[in-house]
């Protein structure tokens, strides 16, 4: 359908534009440390920040309406250099929040990271956009300067048209009196209760995923400090003038992160607001189901060849593999169990089977956990086929069979004489015994791993688990016998086929060195 | 100050109810959303957790035995100094967005040069119908605990209310009594941008339905003010004296 097709097309785009932004910043972060793809930790790493300031800073706060605007002035002037940086902390850490919240959120949506078995993640993040500004714009309030009277007014008339209050809670702003210490109280409690509360939202956020990873990069998290702190040293965060209820805010230094709405709610109103904000939540909320992905069959376990060793259950980065007391009477003690509305069919499974091996030949080729449309039969009959090629084109090695992923570096574009390449779901369905299989037949000098960029695997982890199978420290592990030199790894994303291509002629010439080294023709 | 039960319902215990009464419905929403599986996780899923946690251990234990025994080390790519300067050249260039949108550019929430007048104030109208004293025979047909000799209706009036600046009529709004009886309070709350300087002011309400239609305020308040840029000027409403006040 044409819509559909130029909806594919756009989000491609999309998606080559953070790809080609993201190699930028590879250069001087490398891939692991790259900002771009750890915004969800550099949030939680922020948030902590955020909690340890704020804790200091409630320390020297004077709770009630009189005291709260200059116990803030007396720790932001008198005591600058520690009061006062920690404020800042506190506010920059809280505005940078909502940067890598709207960045990780973006890009998980133009990598199209957050449908089907993912709408979990998806969901539970639209109740932490909420919490985190009802956190940072109840954080503001407590100031109790001129920005915060407009904030909290505005906020309360906000509330006030729900109709759910007997009386306007704005009234409580109405007049210098009407505000009361108890009132202001709540306000402070609101901003206690809302970042404990959005914690606790975080955590559910990533309580499905399985082994999720919530710290940056050591290098981010150390960068983001020393840019805070000089942040806090070149522009102290200050207040406004004291609030006062008898005069109307007028010109406001906004932090526009948080603040944005207001002024959509001066000029609209507060029904138009309600209406946007309620319909953008729900649109994202329901956006895992527009439309829902179709994916293959999710894996299946076949118990004549599954005993219970829970190296799938360890490895699926989705916790779709469960182990449960075995049920066919063979002496084992549990089976894996896939949940299927949790599989997403990658193939991580597969590859961590030690049943999964290409060198039977005397039986039918049954592993223990298995792709129905992808099984391992078939996944071997597709190297097989593919070094045909390289073999009728023997003149050209030394030939180098190119292993990729759906989602990394196209592997067909990278085929010529001598080079054959075969794309799989993810790069972590490949069982290191297929390394060693395919090196072992002739015509094939050499196997090149590619697939997603490093620490972006689609699926998560397969880039991480297959290179530490090949270096021998994650089961199934490949043999000691196979020569390392023949094995090659290049992560190579979507747009970086040339930089695949370049790799694998620098490879072909490396294979060809090493072979007139030790004297054979390749 | 009307009370509920005999508490002020200005005090902030009051504000919580909204909370009290969402948050249950809330907590069960996320808790079959996931929750169930922190708080009270099935005896199945204790044991997939332990066993996990258990295995994941097991692997990592002998992943590290492996690494220490093949003397492999953790590769740690050494920055070059141009990547340092391009990691600090990012930092502060985010640093620069954040600190610029943290406090700029500055937002005219009002006109400096205009004062602002606000009407503001909970009144309950006239209820609709007089009492009526209850004959022998209607009592009869009550249940006993019922039978109360007045029949009073709980409806009350909406509130109708104008307000002019110097002669010129600038609002004219109706409040509807809250409940769903509508037998609570009306409440209004306006905001009038206005120029600074002295004006006549008139503001004028009925609270008795029956007199909307005639010229005749039930309450009516006229005074000249003088208001300064920025200022504040609230209309309210005393209901113990009848009156509208001005603050």
């Amino acid at each position: 359908m044409p819509s559909s097709s130029s909806q594919i097309n756009f989000r491609k785009r999309l998606q080559n534009a953070v790809l080609h932004l993201e190699a930028v910043l590879d250069r001087p972060f490398g891939p692991e440390w790259n900002p771009l793809r750890q915004m969800g930790t550099l949030s939680f790493f922020y948030y902590w920040i955020v909690a340890a300031s704020g804790i200091y800073v409630y320390i020297l706060f004077d709770t009630s309406v009189g005291g709260a605007y200059q116990s803030v002035e007396v720790m932001t002037h008198q005591q600058w250099y520690l009061g006062g940086i920690v404020r800042s902390l506190h506010r920059y850490a809280s505005d940078a929040m909502i940067v890598t919240m709207v960045f990780h959120l973006s890009r998980e949506f133009i990598m199209d990271r957050y449908r089907d078995v993912r709408w979990f993640t998806w969901f539970t993040g639209v109740p932490i956009i909420w919490m985190l500004f009802i956190s940072g714009i109840s954080g503001y309030w407590l100031v109790w300067d001129m920005l915060a009277q407009y904030i909290a007014i505005g906020s309360m008339e906000w509330i006030d048209w729900l109709g759910i209050f007997g009386e306007p809670v704005a009234n409580n702003f109405l007049t210098p009196g009407s505000l009361t210490d108890r009132f202001f109280t709540l306000l402070v409690f609101m901003h206690i209760f809302g970042p404990l509360f959005l914690l606790f939202v975080m955590w559910i956020h990533v309580m499905r995923v399985s082994q999720p990873k919530i710290n940056p990069p050591r290098g981010l998290a150390i960068g983001s400090l020393v840019m805070f702190v000089v942040l806090a040293l070149a522009k102290p965060a200050v207040s406004h003038a004291p609030a006062d209820l008898s005069m109307v805010p007028s010109e406001l230094n906004m932090d526009w992160f948080y603040m944005f709405l207001y002024p959509v709610f001066d000029t609209w109103g507060a029904g138009t607001l309600w209406a946007l904000a309620i319909g953008i939540s729900l649109i994202l909320a329901a956006m895992p189901w527009m439309p829902p992905l179709k994916r293959p069959k999710p894996a299946v376990v076949y118990l004549e060849k599954c005993n219970g060793c829970t190296r799938c259950f360890v490895d699926c980065p989705f916790g779709a593999v469960s182990m449960v007391p075995r049920t066919d009477g063979r002496p084992f003690e549990r089976e894996a169990v896939v949940a299927a509305d949790l599989c997403t069919s990658c193939g991580i499974c597969v590859g961590s089977c030690p049943v999964s091996t290409p060198f039977r030949r005397t039986e039918e080729l049954v592993t223990g956990i298995d792709l129905p449309d992808l099984n391992l039969k078939r996944l071997r009959e597709k190297p097989v086929k593919a070094v045909e090629r390289i073999a009728t084109t023997a003149e050209e090695r030394p030939g180098v069979m190119v292993f990729g992923c759906e989602y990394g570096a196209d592997t067909n574009t990278v085929e010529k004489p001598g080079v054959a390449g075969l794309s799989m779901p993810c790069i972590g369905m490949l069982p290191p015994s297929f390394m060693d299989f395919t090196l072992s037949q002739d015509g094939v000098d050499g196997v090149l791993i590619t697939g997603c960029q490093s620490c972006d695997c689609f699926n998560r982890l397969g880039n991480r688990w297959t290179e530490e199978r090949i270096a021998g420290v994650r089961d199934p592990y490949l043999r000691k016998r196979v020569e390392r030199e023949r094995i090659k790894v290049f992560w190579a994303s979507r747009i970086q086929e040339q930089s695949l291509s370049d790799q694998i002629d620098a490879f072909r010439k490396t294979l060809g060195t090493l072979a007139e080294s030790k004297g054979d023709a390749p | 100050m009307n009370e509920f039960l005999g508490i002020d319902p200005s005090i902030p215990i009051f504000h919580l109810v909204p909370f009290i009464v969402f948050s249950p419905i809330f907590f069960l929403v996320l808790y079959h959303l996931g929750l169930k599986e922190i708080i009270n996780p099935s005896p199945e899923v204790r044991e997939q957790k332990r066993l996990l946690k258990e295995e994941q251990a097991r692997e990592t234990d002998e992943r590290h035995a492996k690494i220490k025994a093949s003397g492999l080390k953790m590769k740690v790519a050494k920055k070059t100094p141009l990547q340092l300067l391009g990691q600090a050249v990012f930092f502060a260039l985010f640093g620069l967005f954040v600190i610029y949108f943290s406090s700029s550019p500055v937002y005219v929430a009002h006109p400096p040069e205009q004062a602002r007048v606000m009407l503001s104030f909970t009144h309950a109208g006239q209820h609709r119908e007089e009492c009526k004293k209850r004959s022998r025979e209607e009592l009869a047909k009550l249940a006993a605990n019922m039978r109360a000799p007045m029949n009073c209706s709980r409806e009350r009036w909406p509130l109708v209310i104008d307000l002019a600046l110097d002669g010129k009529k600038v609002y004219q709004g109706v409040a509807i009594p809250a409940g769903l009886s509508r037998d609570g309070h009306s409440s209004f709350y306006q905001k009038f941008p206005i120029d600074a300087g002295t004006h006549r002011i008139k503001v004028g309400m009925w609270d008795s339905g029956e007199g909307a239609s005639q010229d005749e305020y039930d309450f009516v308040l006229e005074h000249s003010i003088d208001i300064r840029p920025r200022e504040i000027l609230v209309i309210g409403f005393d209901n113990a004296s009848g009156q509208f006040t001005l603050e």
